[in-house]
């Protein structure tokens, strides 16, 4: 029998394999936690599948699960830092609000990549953020450090009005205004 | 104080240590279905290292141990020298001492950890902040004088399989 190691080494994944674990990824567990501090307005939602939930979602998903989806109404980028798809989602949409639920942007990251990552969208996008964040998929020093210390330096190295809501010990959404 | 000394002193006034009741998790089937995305038989190398390291003599399991269920001679009664404790599951600190303080006069002792499932709810500042190696020191602190054989992904994403067969992995003589 193969013995392996990654993801590499099962080739290239059918439609199928994709939809599971996108749908594993994505869960809807804490939708209505976001839900209930989302502005009016249009709301964009980057890999975090917003799509169908309610009209005011623009869903932007990552081109690589493009095939896994039949809606037309999904926009899709290759990549988080690109800027056209900063100017063409404030030049076009002019949403009031930028939410990142679930996304893998957010999952096996360090403390320094996850300030980084915020900071980055505070900068790109004018609008309220939420940022929804399981300290379970951070990359930490778990004997050390507990999961309310990140959180805590987290909102103290972002000089920006912020709300940090706890869903429960590992869950967290940060509204930035 | 080591922080060891800390976990033992609460533990002492808490009452004796008993096995966690949140270790039991059932990720045999993100296991399989993982290994379903490609046709050919595959073995996650984390899986392979536990199935060459126990002999046929009898093995307690622990935790997320199902998928060995009937690949390892499983002890049914309380006469063992071989333990498999799987932790895969939200565990704090303080349940992993309670753990590996029932494990420590065990023959031959395989510790696999989801490192990113574990959690603390204090600061620590004396443990180290390499946190492979603070798990390391963690595992030799209650494994006194053993041979303790350490595997770990350095870095670690979402691409090893780690919530399905944790990585981080002790292997205790």
């Amino acid at each position: 029998m193969k013995t392996i190691k990654n993801y590499s080494e099962l080739g290239e994944l059918s439609v199928e394999a994709k939809k599971t674990i996108y749908n594993l990824i994505h869960n809807k567990t804490c939708l209505l936690d976001i839900l209930n501090l989302l502005p009016k307005g249009k709301s964009v939602w980057i890999d975090s599948f917003g799509d169908g939930i309610n009209p005011n979602i623009i869903a932007f998903e990552n081109r690589h699960w493009k095939n896994i989806f039949n809606s037309s109404t999904i926009k899709y980028y290759g990549d988080f830092y690109s800027s056209a798809l900063i100017q063409s989602i404030n030049k076009y949409i002019k949403p009031t609000s930028i939410v990142i639920y679930q996304s893998m942007e957010f999952r096996y990251i360090n403390e320094k990549e996850l300030l980084e990552k915020m900071k980055f969208l505070i900068k790109s996008y004018p609008t309220k953020l939420l940022i929804y964040i399981n300290t379970i998929h951070i990359d930490f020093n778990k004997l050390k450090y507990s999961s309310q210390h990140i959180i805590k330096n987290t909102k103290k190295n972002i000089n920006q009005d912020m709300k940090v809501h706890t869903i429960n010990n590992f869950k967290y959404i940060f509204e930035i205004n | 104080m080591l922080v060891l000394d800390t976990f033992k002193l609460i533990e002492e006034m808490m009452g004796k240590p008993k096995f966690p009741k949140s270790l039991n998790a059932h990720h045999t089937s993100w296991r399989e279905k993982q290994k379903s995305f490609t046709t050919e038989k595959v073995e996650f190398i984390q899986d392979q290292r536990i199935l060459d390291f126990f002999s046929k003599s009898p093995v307690l399991t622990i935790g997320d141990v199902e998928y060995f269920q009937d690949k390892l001679n499983i002890s049914t009664k309380e006469q063992y020298n071989q333990c498999l404790a799987i932790i895969n599951k939200k565990t704090s600190n303080f349940e992993l001492v309670d753990l590996l303080q029932h494990l420590k006069n065990i023959n031959r002792v395989c510790l696999s950890i989801n490192k990113f499932l574990i959690y603390t709810r204090s600061n620590y500042n004396n443990v180290v902040e390499d946190y492979d190696q603070a798990l390391l020191d963690f595992v030799k602190t209650i494994f006194k004088n053993r041979d303790i054989k350490h595997y770990f992904v350095k870095d670690l994403k979402g691409d090893h399989f780690n919530f399905a067969s944790p990585t981080t992995q002790f292997f205790i003589t």
